[in-house]
């Protein structure tokens, strides 16, 4: 009996313990620890200051790219930043459940202009302001206006939620040799596109016209240059439905008999951004749009083709445009604007704000650039180093007036997946253009209407 | 004095003897609560109220029955509904049928039998993710296996995983491979657990195998194959990780099943209402199921 009282005893006192809060493991942060940032003598350096901020990036050049460039931060200020590689595929799918349940998985993230309003929105995101004001945490050099008008995507009411980081668009790749054997010039028409990748198609010697993507959660990535290109738009500017209108229609058609007629791989419904730097590298297309980004990689003779003189096989240049009566170029092209952005409920903001203000100041994107990446600061790009290492980036300046992004709305994370689809259906046959384009605009439409865009 | 403490005494003793078995079950129980009760609870609760990332911090207001009615009057949702189904059924039917096929060979006296048994366990030792990344991976148009040796018999390659009319059976060709050993198993114990005499007696009598199979095999079996049609039922029915990582459920939805689409509308959209309504209509299909096949085992015994 006694032996069972004690037993009991037992139970109970391993379940209050189960029930214990576990101890913190990191000293908490709130309002009164910050302002001690401030006040505490030099001699006690803040207990949050000696906490490594972890950053999110998705897997890619940005990842590689950011562990070199976090590396110097840590050289020239002791400070150690924690970089976490997140399978692209689950990138904003993870963001988003950290942002919905305020997450302190991260102190800072890789952030695409689409879905920073959704975060604003859900109060996931702390406001910079705060910072720039602070003379004891922003630095005195730095300005906004060092980043021109990409700001704008990331500010709402007053507000800066972001500091922008690339400014990307996507080239024209193309096998210079093949092109040279056949006689042909880099297209500046889609007529001229059509006609290169049916004289290079060669499937038999694994060799095809053109690579494009249609990966579901990838598709309008890879298919707004050949849409923007041919005269159409997602979006109106009063926000009502334009993809399924007739230059819409056009450009998807084009896009879809690519696959249809055998000049793209006929698997290209798995091809997402790794596919198609994979199928331009090795060489299997003659032609293929892919990011900027791939530059590093395309241009590579480790990565990619080289000729015997180890030049890289691969050219880019701007993607094709509408010929005009004048003879000239209408260029309309696409893009994404990165950023760098701190959850709300971080518990390591200041330390995260000082290495997203280094990383985004003129010397972090100089160092970001010269490692390959697209800075976005101006004074950066234009550094006689940076443009002497990295000559796109005049490319890059000259496409920046004709370039769009996706629409920045809080409905923007639900229009993408609904695009996305109707690409997909259409390029896998499985719906005409125009039937996958109407339902399209239907869904969109009605998406609009719940975020009260449209009436 | 002596009275009244021993009365106290055997109260208490009472009262620990009723309740000691409480005692002792009830961290497992609290646990159980914890895991599954409440986020059971949540769920259904967000599946009345409307809960965007959008829209949650303004408030997550009632919203009745919509996101129920929402998903019936959703072409994505019914198609979805529809891709699970055939799926369930494909893939189940053949497991049953190659399971069966499996489980006689393994019951006969044949040359390193145990070693047979062992290696067709192999691809239940594989996780989830292992098996979708390893057979996307085979199933590559350009690089795979699979078309390499198709390639070297002579046979164009296939788009096992790009081309809308194929992606569907490739999935259920990777679930088959994964889950027929373990129906094997289940079938070949039940197989090692039927009398002699029947048998004896069906020989007797001169029936053939095919007649031994249908008449007596079978109906002795069907405990056994109902439970399994069960398991693999529910299985099947809420299957994520594999199809994901092979499709996503692409080429344009045609292996988007249910799950899938609960994942799409909790994870990329963000509304949570609405997968959580989805993720309550599979929870009721698979009840149903359970309850017939339940009913099918009662009426067995």
């Amino acid at each position: 009996m006694k032996f069972k009282i004690f037993a009991l005893l037992a139970v109970l006192t391993f379940v209050l313990a189960a029930c214990t809060p576990a101890a913190a493991t990191e000293a908490p942060v709130n309002p009164a620890e910050e302002v001690a940032t401030e006040a505490a003598p030099a001699e006690q350096p803040p207990a949050e200051a000696a906490k490594p901020v972890v950053v999110a990036v998705w897997s890619g050049p940005e990842h590689d790219n950011l562990v070199k460039v976090a590396a110097e931060y840590t050289k020239a200020t002791g400070k150690e930043v924690i970089v976490e590689e997140v399978a692209r595929e689950a990138y904003f799918d993870k963001l988003n459940t950290i942002t919905a349940t305020c997450g302190k998985d991260y102190d800072a993230f890789y952030a695409m202009s689409d879905f920073v309003p959704v975060y604003v929105a859900a109060e996931g995101l702390k406001d910079l302001n705060t910072f720039f004001e602070d003379p004891a945490v922003a630095s005195p050099e730095f300005t906004l206006d060092d980043f021109g008008m990409a700001t704008s995507f990331f500010t709402f009411d007053g507000k800066t939620y972001a500091l922008p980081s690339e400014g990307d668009t996507a080239w024209l790749w193309y096998r210079k040799d093949l092109f040279e054997k056949a006689g042909l010039t880099p297209p500046e028409t889609w007529d001229e596109f059509y006609a290169a990748a049916k004289k290079l198609n060669d499937p038999a010697n694994g060799i095809y016209g053109a690579v494009i993507g249609n990966k579901p959660d990838e598709a309008w990535w890879d298919y707004m240059y050949y849409l923007f290109g041919q005269g159409g738009e997602l979006l109106n500017p009063d926000n009502t439905v334009a993809i399924n209108n007739e230059a819409g229609v056009k450009a998807l058609t084009f896009y879809a008999n690519l696959l249809k007629e055998g000049l793209v791989p006929p698997d290209v419904t798995t091809f997402g951004y790794v596919e198609i730097l994979e199928t331009l590298s090795k060489g299997k297309a003659a032609m293929g749009i892919q990011w900027m980004a791939a530059a590093q990689d395309l241009l590579s003779c480790d990565k990619s083709l080289c000729d015997a003189d180890g030049n890289p096989l691969l050219g880019y240049v701007i993607p094709p445009g509408i010929k005009q009566d004048d003879g000239t170029i209408k260029r309309h092209t696409g893009g994404s604007q990165w950023s760098w952005a701190i959850p709300a409920c971080s518990e390591n903001q200041v330390e995260a704000y000082k290495f997203i203000e280094w990383l985004t100041s003129p010397v972090g994107a100089k160092l970001w650039a010269l490692n390959g990446g697209i800075p976005g600061n101006i004074k950066a790009l234009s550094d006689p180093a940076v443009v002497a290492k990295i000559p796109q980036f005049a490319l890059l300046a000259e496409v920046m007036p004709y370039r769009s992004i996706f629409p920045t709305l809080t409905v923007s994370p639900e229009l993408l997946p609904v695009v996305n689809e109707g690409i997909v259906a259409a390029v896998s046959g499985t719906k005409t253009p125009q039937e996958a384009l109407d339902e399209m605009a239907a869904k969109l439409t009605e998406i609009l209407k719940a975020g009260g865009y449209v009436k | 004095m002596a009275l009244t403490h021993s009365k106290k005494t055997w109260t208490f003793h009472r009262f620990i003897r009723k309740f000691e078995p409480a005692f002792y079950i009830s961290p497992a129980f609290i646990v159980l609560i914890i895991i599954l009760l409440f986020p059971l609870g949540y769920a259904l609760w967000l599946s009345f109220h409307t809960w965007t990332l959008r829209t949650f911090k303004q408030g997550i207001p009632f919203s009745d029955i919509q996101n129920y009615a929402q998903l019936f009057s959703n072409p994505d949702f019914l198609n979805a509904l529809r891709i699970t189904l055939t799926f369930v059924v494909l893939a189940i039917s053949f497991e049953l049928i190659l399971g069966m096929g499996l489980a006689l060979l393994l019951n006969q006296d044949i040359k390193a039998r145990s070693f047979t048994r062992a290696l067709i366990l192999i691809p239940m030792m594989c996780t989830n993710v292992v098996i979708g990344l390893m057979w996307r991976l085979l199933l590559n148009y350009q690089y795979g296996l699979v078309n390499y040796y198709l390639g070297r018999l002579g046979i164009l390659p296939v788009e096992w995983l790009s081309s809308p009319h194929v992606a569907m059976w490739s999935v259920i060709l990777v679930d088959v491979w994964n889950t027929t050993s373990f129906v094997a198993l289940m079938l070949l114990a039940g197989l090692q657990t039927l009398p002699d005499e029947p048998y004896e007696a069906a020989k007797m009598d001169g029936a053939s195998a095919f007649q031994t199979f249908t008449y007596l095999t079978l109906p002795f079996l069907r405990p056994i194959i109902l439970v399994v049609l069960l398991w693999r039922f529910i299985d099947t029915f809420r299957i994520f990780d594999v199809i994901y990582l092979l499709t996503a459920g692409g080429p344009a939805r045609v292996t988007e099943t249910i799950s899938i689409y609960v994942y799409r509308y909790g994870f990329q959209s963000f509304n949570l209402g609405v997968a959580a309504s989805a993720s309550f209509i599979m929870m009721l299909i698979m009840l149903v199921f359970a309850a017939v096949i339940a009913w099918a085992i009662g009426k067995e015994e």
